[in-house]
Order: C-alpha cells, then sequence, then structure tokens
C-alpha cells in the first residue's frame, strides 16, 4: 500500500507528524475495528421493486444487464477487481441512491474481497472516461493500474491498515469525515486541491452477494421510503412479515424517510466510535 | 448567510438528488462550484472536500442516466437551507382542480418543468422550511379530498369512489410532514382499505407504516379508530347525531394523546352546532393538562401572530392552539390551517378570531367560542367530479 510504504521513515523526519501519530494512533484502531461499511443503493425503487420474496441481497455489478454503470465495470476490468457489491467505510454520499445501509464487521465474514484507501472508480481513466482523483506527478492508465495493485488490500486484514492510514493522515481524526488529510502521500494524491473525499475514502468490496438482512441501521430518503412501503404494502406476502418487520426495526429514524439520509448514518456511524 | 450571500455567489443549483419518486417530494439540490467546476448535494457542507464531488461531465451524464441525479432545464442561484420541491401532473389531475401555488405567505414561487427527462413534473426551489409548508398543505388538500370522497362511498357504495380516496390518502401521505396530520391521513387510509375487496391489508399497513410511527398504538387501537371514522363520516354526511356517547369514546384502555386528540377532533366535526362549543371545551381542557400552557406563553404567542405579517406554527405553538377550544371546530381549524400554511394577512385574520380566547379569562371561553363558531361555519361542500384513474 504505497500511501503507509517507508511510513516511519516519513515519521521519523517530521516530529510533529510522528507526535501526532502516536496520539491517534489507539484511537484510530478502536475506529477502524467497530466503523461500519455504507452501501448506498442506486436505485432503490428498482432494487425493492419485488417482494415476492425476502429478503433481497445486494448484488455484484453486472455486465449483462443496465443495473451497472459502465465506468464501473470498465474499471473492474482493467484493474482486475471482478465483479464486487460496494461499500464505503463509514462514509455514504446522496450521489449514490436513496437508501443507506451500515453492515457492522461481521457482515465480512465469510465474503472474499479486497479494499482500497480510494475510490477505484476515481483512479480509472481512459480515452471516455477522466479521471477524478489526481495524482502528482500525473499517470497514465498503466501506471495507475499499477498503482491500484500495489493498494489492494486482502478483506481480512483492511482495517489494520485503515488505523494506520487515519492515524497517520487525518488530525484530528475528524478530518476523515469533516475535512482531508493533513499531511502529503508518496503519489501526491491526498493533498491534491482538486481531490475530494473519494481520494481517501476507504473502498471495501464483496466479491459476492450480500443479504440486505445483515443489515446493521438504515435510512431512507422520504419519497424512497414512501414508495418502498406502497409496494411492500401492496405485495409482500404473510409468510415474509415477520422478517420484514425486523428489517423495519433497525431504521434509523423509525418510520421517517429524511433528505439528509446520508449524512445521519454517517453520524450514527460516529456515535457509535465516539467520534 | 442569506440569499445573496458572497459564499453562495460562488455556486449555483443545476440539479437535485436522484429522481421524483413519487406524486410530489423533495430533494437536496446539486450544487455547482461555477469556480472549480466541483458538485456538492445540499447547501450546508460548501467549500467542503468531504462532502465535493470533483467529477467530469461525463460522470454527471451517467448518473443522469442511472437515475442517481435529475437535471433541471434552467440553472439557479444557490441559497442556504435550499431544497428542491417537486409535483407531479398526476397529483394536479387527482387533485380535483389543484394548481401549483404561485406563493406561500411572502414568498414566490417559481415553478419550471423538467422538459427533457420528464416533462410531467414540475420543481421549484424554496428555503428548507417552506419545502414542509408546502408538503403539508397538499397533505391537507388530498386528507380533505379523501375525506369526502369516504364520505361519497359510505353514502353511495360506488366502489370507484372508495379506490380513489385510496389513492388520495396514499398521495396525502406521501405529502404530509405534519405528525397529526399524518394521523389523521393514516386512519382514513385505513378506512378505504378496510372496506375495499382485500381488507386484511390494513395489518400489513398497520405493521409496516402506522405502527413505525405510533409504536405506542396496537393494532385494536388503529382499527377501532378507523371504524370509528367510518361511522362518523357516514353520521356527517347524513347529518346525524352522536354515533357514540361521549363516555364511551372516552373510556379508551391506552391514553395515548394523539388517539385521543384524534378521536375528538373527528367526533366533534360530526356533531350538531349545539353540541360543539361543549365538546370543544372538553378537548381543549384535554389538552390544556396534557400540554401544560403558562399564561405568558399564551400571551407570547399572540402578540407574535397580530405582530408580524408571516407566522408558522412550530410544535410548540401548536400545542397552545389544541388548548384552545376554537381549535376544535372545522371550519376555524381548516381556516387557521390554511391560513398558517397559505398565507400571512388570512392568517392574521384568522388568528384575530382567536385573540378573545389567547388573552381572555378561561371561563369565558365557551361563550367566545360559541361566537367565533357561528362566524365559522364549514363552507359549503363543492360537487366532486369523480375522475376515473
Amino acid at each position: 500500500m504505497p500511501a503507509l510504504d517507508k511510513i516511519e521513515n516519513r515519521l521519523h523526519d517530521n516530529l510533529d507528524w510522528h507526535a501526532s501519530y502516536n496520539t491517534n494512533l489507539a484511537s484510530a484502531g478502536k475506529i477502524a475495528e467497530q466503523i461500519q461499511i455504507v452501501h448506498v443503493l442506486g436505485n432503490p425503487s428498482t432494487f425493492f421493486s419485488n417482494f415476492s420474496s425476502w429478503p433481497p441481497t445486494l448484488s455484484p455489478t453486472d455486465d449483462t444487464n443496465a443495473r451497472s454503470r459502465p465506468r464501473t465495470v470498465k474499471t473492474e476490468d482493467a484493474f482486475n477487481l471482478g465483479r464486487c457489491v460496494y461499500f464505503y467505510a463509514g462514509r455514504a454520499f446522496p450521489v449514490s441512491g436513496g437508501m443507506a445501509f451500515a453492515f457492522s464487521p461481521v457482515a465480512e465474514a465469510n465474503h472474499e474481497g479486497s479494499v482500497t484507501p480510494f475510490d477505484t472508480g476515481g483512479l480509472y481513466c481512459d480515452d471516455f472516461f477522466k479521471p477524478y482523483i489526481h495524482m502528482t506527478p500525473s499517470k497514465d492508465a498503466h501506471s495507475r493500474k499499477a498503482f491500484c495493485q500495489a493498494s489492494m488490500i486482502p478483506l481480512a486484514i483492511w482495517r489494520k491498515r485503515f488505523a494506520d492510514f487515519l492515524a497517520v493522515y487525518f488530525s484530528p481524526l475528524a478530518g476523515y469525515w469533516e475535512g482531508r488529510p493533513w499531511k502529503p502521500d508518496p503519489d501526491g494524491i491526498l493533498l491534491h486541491p482538486q481531490n475530494t473525499w473519494q481520494a481517501w475514502t476507504f473502498e471495501v468490496r464483496f466479491q459476492e452477494p450480500h443479504g440486505i438482512s445483515k443489515v446493521d441501521f438504515w435510512c431512507a430518503k422520504e419519497d424512497d421510503l414512501e414508495l418502498f412501503r406502497r409496494n411492500a404494502t401492496n405485495a409482500l406476502p404473510a409468510a415474509y412479515s415477520a422478517e420484514f418487520a425486523k428489517f423495519l426495526d433497525r431504521m434509523l429514524t423509525p418510520g421517517q424517510g429524511t433528505l439528509n439520509y446520508c449524512n445521519l448514518i454517517e453520524q450514527e456511524i460516529r456515535n457509535r466510535v465516539s467520534l | 448567510m442569506k440569499l445573496g450571500h458572497p459564499e453562495y455567489t460562488e455556486f449555483e443549483v443545476v440539479g437535485f438528488d436522484s429522481t421524483p419518486k413519487i406524486e410530489c417530494g423533495r430533494s437536496l439540490p446539486l450544487l455547482r462550484n461555477l469556480t472549480t467546476n466541483s458538485f456538492s448535494m445540499g447547501t450546508n457542507q460548501l467549500h467542503n472536500p468531504s462532502h465535493e464531488l470533483a467529477i467530469s461531465e461525463e460522470e454527471i451524464k451517467s448518473w443522469l442516466a442511472e437515475g442517481r441525479i435529475t437535471m433541471l432545464p434552467k440553472p439557479l442561484p444557490a441559497f442556504q437551507h435550499a431544497i428542491i420541491v417537486y409535483a407531479r401532473e398526476d397529483m394536479l389531475r387527482l387533485g380535483n382542480g389543484l394548481t401549483l401555488p404561485k406563493r406561500i405567505g411572502n414568498h414566490r414561487l417559481q415553478w419550471q418543468r423538467l422538459l427533457e427527462h420528464d416533462p410531467r413534473t414540475w420543481t421549484t426551489l424554496v428555503p428548507e422550511s417552506l419545502s414542509i409548508t408546502l408538503l403539508d398543505l397538499w397533505g391537507l388538500h388530498f386528507r380533505d379530498l379523501t375525506t369526502m370522497l369516504l364520505e361519497r362511498f359510505l353514502l353511495e357504495q360506488d366502489e370507484a369512489f372508495r379506490a380513489q380516496a385510496e389513492t388520495t390518502a396514499e398521495i396525502a401521505r406521501g405529502a404530509a410532514m405534519n405528525v397529526r396530520l399524518r394521523c389523521e391521513i393514516f386512519v382514513r387510509h385505513g378506512l378505504a382499505i378496510l372496506h375495499s375487496n382485500t381488507p386484511e391489508r390494513i395489518e400489513t399497513v398497520f405493521n409496516i407504516i402506522v405502527r413505525r410511527e405510533y409504536p405506542q398504538w396496537n393494532h385494536d387501537d388503529y382499527l377501532s379508530l378507523v371504524r370509528e371514522l367510518g361511522e362518523l363520516l357516514r353520521a356527517r354526511r347524513q347529518l346525524h347525531s352522536l354515533p357514540k356517547s361521549p363516555a364511551a369514546t372516552l373510556s379508551t384502555t391506552k391514553p395515548d394523546p394523539w388517539l385521543i386528540m384524534l378521536r375528538k377532533a373527528e367526533e366533534i366535526s360530526a356533531e350538531n352546532p349545539a353540541t360543539q362549543a361543549t365538546r370543544s371545551e372538553e378537548s381543549a381542557k384535554w389538552n390544556r393538562s396534557a400540554y401544560p400552557v403558562t399564561e405568558a406563553q399564551s400571551k407570547r404567542l399572540t402578540a407574535r401572530i397580530l405582530g408580524s405579517t408571516e407566522v408558522i406554527l412550530n410544535p410548540e405553538d401548536f400545542q397552545i392552539v389544541v388548548g384552545e377550544p376554537a381549535c376544535y371546530y372545522p371550519g376555524v381549524l381548516k381556516r387557521c390551517m390554511d391560513a398558517i400554511y397559505l398565507d400571512a394577512t388570512a392568517f392574521v385574520n384568522a388568528a384575530k378570531l382567536f385573540k378573545d380566547i389567547l388573552t381572555s379569562d378561561p371561563s369565558t371561553h365557551s361563550t367566545v367560542t360559541y361566537s367565533i363558531a357561528k362566524d365559522m361555519d364549514q363552507p359549503p361542500e363543492q360537487p366532486y367530479k369523480i375522475t376515473k384513474v
């Protein structure tokens, strides 16, 4: 992981940075152990269009139908990611859809997958798609692929790397949600003025479908929730009502949709890690 | 930070989060930074790299195609707490003469049609507080429409009225934000379902929707409330007297404030004028005991109402108002609610009728209430033409 390569040497050369790292490491470790991963549904009305069975599962991208974004599929192919279900560590962004689901660390059990300390789609570029993660000096598509491969973290150990990354690059740690990194990385990403949150938010990927019933808590935009409830009341078979009720019980704002569903889910995650 | 503040002049609203999903609703605006060409969602996190998207036009096109965002035909100036409100023409068509309001209070609304992707949807950009007002206004309209349709159904047993009442109740529920209003809509929706060919759905509606917002209700509470409403609407339509004795109605085993308040308001609206004054005083008294309000609070509200050209009641104000008997007259309530949500002048006029009550000795309440009741008889109902969906 290039961002943490030879980090001891870099910390050693900068006393302030080293002190901050030492101060933050324990807290960062606790945050990393507990932090939820978040999936924001791109189009809830499509995902929840069929209530003939419950619960539905989040499926990996599929290049054979229109559900998956062309950029995502191209990124997966270029960076050898395989077809994935995507999450962000502790972050949600409304452009991703209308319902946000947070999963606790136990939900990662029995999954194969990988993690990168950035949004892979933003790193990808070709003749059509420009990258929205900028590097200094600038790198071509081939070099970006090599960089992505070098940054890949196995799913089983990503939380340890995340703790180090937080402690090294965020001071205070809340900067992961509220600001930006405070020190440079070797590839000139983190302090690049044109880069935003996608350049430093951990992207977690599962190779297999993931059951929505494993959700820890969730919330939804007002109209998405209303449509979801209309569809459910008209089509959910009675046999699934108990399971469905459990799902509804995990809503952060019982019975209420909210425009700020992404902020709300991030705030709850931060509350749970006392940040 | 206000409209025109330098911090906002760098931004324009170019679209909004997601796509319109139901008949009307709200969305966070998509802002473009005119200097950096980066995008952000909502107006609360300007210049924050943790909430900005530095993305290309291609990405915007991709999100547009996926329905993750909707673009406005004409960008609008950004301002603090700006929210997009959308309304579909379906809603206007089913709204029995409903039109898009041109203003709320002193705020002029500018509507633009989503030409390219959804030409049957209109949008406007308003301050967040007004977005709630606007949706409650539509919720009120469709609650009243549902009531009218249910009355017609109960009188004529024409399934078309029931089916349309179920639809209008869903529209009302999708719009209304006010907790009391939603409560009334849930009961009307339940009544429409109870008389359908699949009345068992009422249990699902209770479990999935009602219980989530009112966890203190049980299924029997809800069902009995729905049935009582049916009796009351039938009685109102036929100008009958009370369907139940007040004592029987008040003997609820679970004294949930919303349940009791709702029952009382529905009952009183079905009563004849001779008994309304007494019953309104009872309800107001109950609310005064449930939500104690000091004289100073009442006076402050009165002063605010009478001294302002634009007033929107907050939940605390509402608790003061429901402690006043006049609140329970359908005509008064409707006129005040319309005034609250629609027009500051109308609100002040309606509020003047409250003045004597809000400032008078409690012993004179019934007398004042009676005189207001005479002044505020419900307007005659307009003939309703049903539209086949």
